[in-house]
């Protein structure tokens, strides 16, 4: 199982409303193509807590794990496994 | 207007050249003869009025012939008129007038053939401003500013100014007789001194547009092709509906002498399309405002005009110096600033002495005036001048320094993008979003995503909008023909809502 519709569906309603999820590549750098901004990023890092109850504020995290859909995906799956 | 030199040259042209054409309009051709006639029923109609002598008056600038004679017979009669936009708001009307100690309009009108004039008593309103001692005696004419920025402010033009402009547009655009300087802008723009004024100064032939059809681009087109006109000065907008309105006749090449862009930026594509249909022209990026009249030109072929990834603001114009000013009020020969001017053409200055003490100053080492235009730019290490925007369009995201103007630059570079104006809104968290208004092209539109690569490849990526908003339709325009800043950030916020 992957969340890459759920993550790119939250990222181009939520975050930036005139992107089409469909046209979003799935390793493209969201980051440094002004896709999630920095204060943009916070926001995608509570929707994770939130949405996967994924402990953020435990976690040893950096910008690089939310750079790319896949590793968002990877967090997720990473941090899903571990609260399993 | 009272120029001595152009009534003594309108009078010498009645007569010399009296089947001369001096204005063509969309209904009649009217020559210098006919034209004298008019001004000298306009003086009648004046002599009728019980005005005190050389008192300043408004006059609605409605685009009518009517309206040039009744000027032309107010400046005869030793009056300095304030033209004014027909559209001017009626909450703003007493406060710009209370400015120039203004109590009454005036509209010239053919009724049944017959020379009208209807005067109109505005009331006084209260103003914090201080009469300028401003010589209205040397003053043959007031112009009022935008008011992009509040309230428009009167500004009181010197003859001797007026007389400078004139020779300076006769010799650089080599307007003479057989001239014919199309009329864009509305009679109460600066752009009006050389479209109608200079042109009727040297026995030239004004093409009017008839307003309520100036975003017409067939009209345009057809206006253009009929009538030939060898100058044309205009915004941008002007030329996208001339080359729109010429694409669609299928007409691809025009005989122009000289093409005047103004008042914007002109994208690049846009100039591609320009030059493209005037492959002879000399074209003139001209840079300049209402308090200094034009101060900065950029002449090109129209190989080099569609060529240059921005258009240089030129050298100053002869006679004309300038001054780049940092921040801390620092000379710079190089690097950014805001520019200071002071041309041969600078206004008296604002009705409101205050006003004017705060924008303009005298150099004594220098013996000239400086006007603070509000524009930054910057000089590049060949003395180059690049006109990066007003002041007011420079904002700090996230703490860096962020120029809208760079951001729309790099937008309008994207192939599917016509026109693009970026803004920023306040957010208690961000402290500013920039969002950008895009005008696409008819056959496809770009996607958000391309669009924020396009402008993370090419821009800090502090300055790459966080929201792109597509228009189908032109961006809604100011009545100065510039990209309505205002009334865009209104639509889109109240979509939003």
């Amino acid at each position: 199982m992957n969340y890459i519709n759920e993550i790119k569906a939250y990222i181009c309603e939520e975050l930036a409303p005139d992107v089409n999820p469909e046209e979003l590549p799935n390793d493209c750098n969201l980051l440094t193509t002004g896709v999630i901004g920095s204060l943009a990023l916070v926001r995608l890092v509570t929707w994770l807590e939130e949405e996967y109850d994924i402990p953020t504020g435990e976690l040893e995290i950096a910008p690089e794990d939310f750079s790319t859909v896949l590793n968002i995906d990877n967090f997720i799956k990473t941090h899903a496994v571990e609260l399993a | 207007m009272k120029v001595r030199t152009l009534i003594s040259s309108l009078v010498t042209n009645s007569v010399q050249n009296e089947a001369d054409i001096a204005v063509v309009t969309d209904e009649k051709s009217w020559t210098y003869g006919e034209f004298a006639y008019l001004i000298s029923k306009y003086k009648v109609e004046l002599e009728k009025q019980d005005f005190v002598s050389q008192i300043p008056v408004a006059v609605t600038a409605r685009k009518t012939v009517d309206t040039l004679a009744l000027m032309i017979a107010l400046g005869d009669q030793g009056h300095t008129p304030l033209v004014v936009s027909p559209d001017l708001g009626a909450a703003v009307k007493p406060k710009v007038f209370s400015q120039a100690g203004i109590s009454i309009e005036l509209a010239a009108e053919s009724v049944s053939g017959n020379a009208t004039i209807s005067v109109t008593s505005v009331p006084s309103e209260d103003t914090d401003a201080e009469l300028s001692q401003i010589s209205l005696k040397d003053s043959p004419l007031m112009l009022t500013t935008s008011g992009t920025t509040g309230l428009p402010k009167v500004v009181c033009l010197s003859e001797a100014s007026v007389i400078a402009f004139f020779a300076w547009a006769k010799s650089y655009f080599d307007l003479k007789r057989s001239s014919r300087v199309l009329s864009y802008a509305p009679l109460n723009f600066d752009l009006s001194l050389l479209d109608v004024w200079a042109t009727l100064s040297v026995g030239g032939s004004v093409v009017f547009v008839e307003p309520s059809k100036a975003t017409n681009s067939n009209y345009l087109a057809t206006l253009v092709k009929e009538t030939k006109p060898t100058v044309i000065q205009g915004v941008p907008m002007m030329f996208t509906l001339l080359c729109d309105g010429n694409e669609r006749l299928g007409d691809d090449k025009l005989d122009v002498e000289h093409i005047l862009v103004t008042g914007d930026v002109t994208p690049k594509q846009l100039r591609k399309r320009m030059a493209a249909m005037y492959p002879s022209s000399k074209f003139h990026n001209v840079y300049g405002c209402t308090e200094t009249n034009d101060s900065f030109i950029h002449t090109s072929v129209a190989e080099d005009f569609s060529a240059y990834e921005q258009l240089p603001l030129g050298t100053s114009i002869e006679g004309s110096t300038f001054r780049v000013v940092d921040q801390d009020g620092e000379l710079k020969t190089q690097g950014a600033g805001e520019l200071h001017t002071s041309t041969p053409f600078l206004a008296q200055g604002y009705t409101d002495k205050q006003k004017t003490l705060s924008a303009f100053y005298w150099d004594d080492a220098e013996k000239r005036r400086y006007y603070r235009t509000g524009d930054m730019v910057t000089v590049e290490s060949d003395g180059a001048v690049l006109l990066q925007g007003r002041s007011d369009h420079i904002v700090k995201v996230r703490g860096v320094r962020t120029n809208l103007r760079d951001i729309e630059h790099v937008l309008d570079q994207f192939e599917q993008i016509e026109e693009s104006v970026v803004f920023s809104v306040p957010d208690e968290v961000e402290g500013v979003i920039l969002h950008a208004a895009i005008k696409t092209t008819k056959e496809n539109k770009p996607s958000g995503f391309s669009l924020r690569v396009h402008c993370s490849e090419n821009l800090p990526l502090t300055s790459v909008p966080q929201r792109f908003h597509f228009f189908d339709n032109p961006l809604p325009r100011t009545s100065t023909g510039k990209p309505d800043r205002k009334a865009i950030q209104n639509s889109i916020q109240s979509q939003e809502v």
